[in-house]
């Protein structure tokens, strides 16, 4: 029966794990091995999950967590089972077209370059949690969330006018 | 762009990924199949392998203190080394304790200040071996004795205690006097706290390695978070 839930679950946010995976591994070979790792260690700890807290909030803990212990080793093999197939398949080839793919692309490629902790903060953010929730997941102050949301905006901001003119060329 | 404006552009994201990315099923049965076993468990087992050799040394250096206790020089000199075991034994055991108590779904700052502990441990030896600089002479006055009371021949005729002229005692205070306080000054200096001036990252970087120095820095950075203003 847990595993039922367990996979049910998995499935239901598989988006979350792939856009961590995403923003804490430059390396796409690496990818796989931290989804791994990330659904190993949920699984792990599924036992101790308790219904009363959302599951969102418990899934990025975790797999936070783990994201930002893989981005920090130095040796990043950790593929625990070998497998000719991939456990997150992103099953989209197609190039940019509109401009707001192309931000899309920006937007990833900018939280790909920011710091562990600051990555960890965007996601949430983004993942429409509230200062408060963030506060919770990371430990940080709440304070400090809104300082660390606010120079993220600001970076963005000079990011996206300094990357877009790259993008399309200076008119 | 403001982030409020990259919110739809998140959202298309979120669509996108829900149709596009494929959950690998089988594979997810073959995680919950496989055997639950910690990624730190290396680590737990090498902590206890250390565990175990400390309390070796230690139960020697008991069987030399009894063997040797009505000559204060040995007596002391044992009781230093033991100090140190016991130092040494108590780092390893609070490292045992963190391992078994780490769970990830915690809050990021306290997970990662543990592991970033757990990286650093190499530092904590060499802090211990400067808090016992002062005592350095006890090391090989324990040591030679150790040996005659083996009766390894090399070392029969050596006996600090005897070579000094009974002078050990003078170089033993002298040289404690003159070593505690920068002992205790470099033991308190070599911390997370410090990193940011420059000799103590580059003593941490030559004498634990770079990933030890980067772990203080994340530490630190990790403290500031949940404890200062940023």
């Amino acid at each position: 029966m847990d595993k039922i839930l367990f996979t049910e679950l998995i499935r239901e946010n598989k988006g979350i794990i792939f856009k961590i995976c995403n923003a804490y591994c430059p390396n796409k070979e690496d990818r796989d091995d931290l989804a791994q790792e990330i659904i190993y260690n949920l699984w792990k700890s599924f036992a101790g999950y308790k219904a009363e807290f959302k599951f969102s909030t418990w899934m990025y803990r975790i797999a936070l967590n783990v994201a930002i212990s893989f981005y920090r080793k130095e040796q990043k093999k950790s593929r625990r089972i070998t497998y000719p197939e991939n456990l997150l398949v992103f099953e989209d080839d197609s190039s940019p077209n509109t401009e707001e793919e192309k931000n899309l692309r920006l937007l990833l490629k900018f939280i790909g370059e920011l710091k562990e902790i600051d990555k960890s903060v965007i996601l949430l953010y983004l993942g429409n949690k509230s200062y408060k929730e963030i506060a919770e997941i990371t430990g940080i102050t709440e304070s400090n969330v809104a300082t660390k949301i606010n120079r993220i905006k600001d970076k963005l901001k000079t990011n996206f006018s300094t990357g877009q003119s790259n993008y399309y060329g200076t008119k | 762009m403001e982030l409020n404006e990259v919110m739809p552009l998140w959202e298309m994201y979120d669509k996108k990924l829900e149709k596009a990315v494929k959950l690998n099923q089988r594979f997810i049965h073959l995680i919950e199949a496989e055997k639950v076993k910690s990624s730190l468990a290396p680590l737990f087992w090498r902590r206890i392998a250390e565990v175990i050799i400390q309390t070796g040394w230690m139960l020697l250096l008991v069987v030399f203190l009894v063997k040797n206790f009505y000559q204060a020089a040995y007596a002391v000199s044992a009781l230093v080394l033991i100090a140190f075991f016991i130092v040494a034994l108590i780092n390893n055991i609070k490292q045992l304790i963190i391992i078994k108590r780490m769970d990830y779904s915690s809050d990021i700052v306290t997970i990662q200040s543990s592991l970033a502990m757990l990286q650093a441990n190499n530092l904590n030896y060499a802090r211990m071996v400067i808090l016992f600089i002062p005592a350095c002479l006890a090391f090989p006055v324990v040591f030679f004795r150790a040996m005659r009371d083996f009766h390894i021949v090399v070392f029969e005729n050596i006996d600090i205690i005897t070579l000094t002229g009974g002078h050990w005692w003078t170089a033993q205070l002298a040289a404690t006097l003159a070593l505690i306080p920068l002992g205790i000054w470099c033991y308190t200096q070599l911390s997370y706290k410090n990193i940011h001036k420059k000799w103590v990252r580059d003593f941490i970087e030559r004498s634990s390695g770079r990933r030890v120095r980067k772990a203080l820095e994340f530490m630190k950075e990790l403290h500031s978070l949940k404890f200062e203003d940023i």
